[in-house]
């Protein structure tokens, strides 16, 4: 059996008296792309700060490609490839687009403090952290904006380059929460054709929080529902749209919904 | 081809206004401009540091305390032990910078105002330190009998070669300031004031940074302290307490707090006001609190920052 790419095992977490994450498990195998759904305060993204490092769960364990998550903060997460992009629009200001592809692929070589200290390395991954940005402009479709400020780009675009600016640092997967969310339909589309090329063509597996669902059933391979902080539907979309109690939960009794 | 002259112009504004200011003690030449010139240069030392952890939005009232740890030890390596000032200064330096390092990880996981006075805090417990360990740093009389600066065996007793000493010393600070706000670390510094979560998504460690340049920043008031220490050969609890720090931010904040020359600027203006007012001591105070008031009030981004966006070299 091949090593899953994210194994997240019996993880809980609290905040004060409430369980927002309890005793979650699933294993992705390589090459997915994964829907994590669920009504609002099912727990969503507070699992995916779990996965990335931002909070520590109180019960349970996280592998990514075999390796224990446990102890790692979000620089060393994403330092092991395991990349994410936010919700709300995240940009440095006053930074052009291209200043943050180069950034977003330049900074992981200094992640560390003692890596400032490694100019030789530094001095490379300066060069490539050039291309890199100059091939992800292409790739995303920004080479028109590649030195417009980032705050000053239309929220579709910005929200694009929050998903390119995660690929930058060479992930094999990446986390993204809710990238639709805020979206006209037409901006949908893009990123609903942005991430099916990250996963198709830069062989990038995804977890995608999603509440728009159509495009996580024209996406995914397999769907993870939560409810109040547990599991409770895990399978292809086709059955998960069908499970009564994903059905009860998150679309209040109507299957047609879907 | 005026754009040109201009941007020269906008690049040639930095070094030519620090040139002006590390010449106008020689020029002057009294042995009162010298003075003033030290005081200025540590003064501006102290407010650098500060400036250091202020460029990433964390204000720490510990400077003083630092400073304090870099004049103690310098004073009690060089007078006690009798290690040369050459060794004793980068010491001064380092002893502070290890402090803040130490606590660092635990210090630097608070923000904002939590963050001040846990600063303020440390700053006022490293000052009881000196005031009750009577033994080691003479108590509320501190230390006395410091032997002066002293480089390639020549003692710096005279103003004018303690002046060079200092701006000297002030202009390593501020190219290390330079060197730590460009390339990648640079990158980093501004992502840890605007943007932490997304810095961090991108691998970047953001608490070892903070560390790391908390630590530097103590380094710089360590060394501000070691100057003090052998300039007045004298140095007592007091020196470095609260208000100290307190008047190394107003130095910062009105020179402006995100240029390198900042710190300078605003000890060059805030410095020599009470040396230069003595007789109207009365009344100093409420003349600086108006003035600062003014200031504050009318040029938030400081001195630096008006004539900058005055000449459209940034916005």
């Amino acid at each position: 059996m091949t090593v899953p790419r994210l194994d997240v095992d019996g993880v809980s977490r609290s905040f004060g008296g409430i369980r927002a994450v309890r005793a979650v498990s699933f294993a992705l195998e390589p090459g997915r792309i994964t829907g994590l759904i669920g009504p609002n305060g099912a727990g969503k993204t507070t699992l995916f700060n779990l996965i990335a490092g931002t909070l520590k769960p109180d019960e349970g364990r996280i592998r990514f490609e075999g390796r224990a998550l446990a102890g790692l903060g979000p620089g060393a997460v994403a330092r092991l490839g395991l990349a994410r992009s936010f919700q709300a629009t995240s940009v440095f200001p006053g930074l052009s687009v291209r200043e943050h592809l180069h950034r977003a692929a330049l900074l992981r070589h200094a992640g560390r403090p003692a890596d400032l200290l490694r100019w030789r390395v530094l001095a490379a991954a300066r060069r490539a952290a050039g291309e890199r940005a100059a091939e992800l402009l292409d790739f995303a479709g920004l080479a028109g904006v590649a030195e417009t400020e980032a705050a000053a780009l239309p929220y579709g675009l910005q929200k694009i380059l929050g998903v390119v600016m995660a690929l930058a640092g060479g992930a094999h997967m990446l986390l993204a929460d809710e990238p639709a969310a805020g979206l006209n339909p037409t901006e949908t589309l893009r990123m609903g054709a942005l991430l099916r090329a990250i996963h198709r063509k830069r062989g990038v597996d995804i977890l995608l929080i999603e509440h728009d669902l159509r495009m996580v059933m024209a996406l995914c391979d397999r769907i993870v529902a939560l409810g109040d902080g547990a599991v409770i539907a895990d399978g292809p979309p086709a059955l998960v749209r069908r499970d009564p109690a994903f059905v009860a939960a998150y679309l209040g009794g109507d299957a047609d919904a879907a | 081809m005026s754009a040109r002259i201009r941007s020269f112009a906008a690049a040639a504004a930095g070094p030519a206004l620090l040139a002006a200011l590390v010449l106008l003690p020689p020029l002057l030449g009294r042995p009162f401009h010298y003075h003033l010139g030290i005081l200025v240069g540590i003064n501006a030392l102290l407010a650098l540091s500060m400036q250091v952890m202020l460029r990433i939005n964390q204000l720490s009232l510990a400077q003083a305390g630092f400073m304090g740890l870099g004049a103690y030890a310098s004073a009690l390596l060089t007078r006690d032990i009798g290690l040369p000032f050459a060794a004793a200064l980068p010491l001064a330096g380092l002893l502070p910078a290890l402090l803040a390092g130490a606590l660092g990880p635990v210090l630097l996981r608070v923000r904002g105002v939590h963050f001040v006075l846990l600063t303020f805090a440390l700053g006022e417990v490293i000052v009881l330190v000196f005031v009750e360990w009577v033994s080691l740093f003479g108590g509320n009389n501190g230390l006395l009998d410091i032997p002066p600066a002293s480089l390639f065996g020549t003692a710096l007793r005279a103003k004018p070669a303690f002046y060079a000493l200092t701006a000297a010393t002030l202009l390593a600070a501020l190219a290390l300031c330079r060197w730590m706000t460009r390339g990648e670390r640079g990158m980093i510094v501004a992502g840890l004031a605007g943007n932490e979560p997304l810095l961090q998504s991108l691998g970047v460690d953001a608490l070892p940074h903070r560390c790391a340049l908390f630590a530097f920043s103590a380094f710089l008031a360590g060394l501000a302290g070691s100057l003090y220490a052998h300039y007045f050969g004298y140095i007592s609890p007091e020196a470095f307490g609260f208000w100290t720090a307190v008047n190394a931010l107003i130095m910062g904040v009105l020179g402006g707090v995100t240029l390198l020359l900042g710190p300078l600027t605003g000890a060059v203006l805030l410095v020599p006001l009470p040396e230069l007012f003595r007789d109207a001591i009365a009344y100093q105070r409420l003349f600086y609190g108006l003035a600062l008031m003014a200031l504050l009030l009318f040029l938030p981004r400081g001195l630096l920052g008006v004539l900058r966006a005055s000449k459209g070299s940034t916005p």
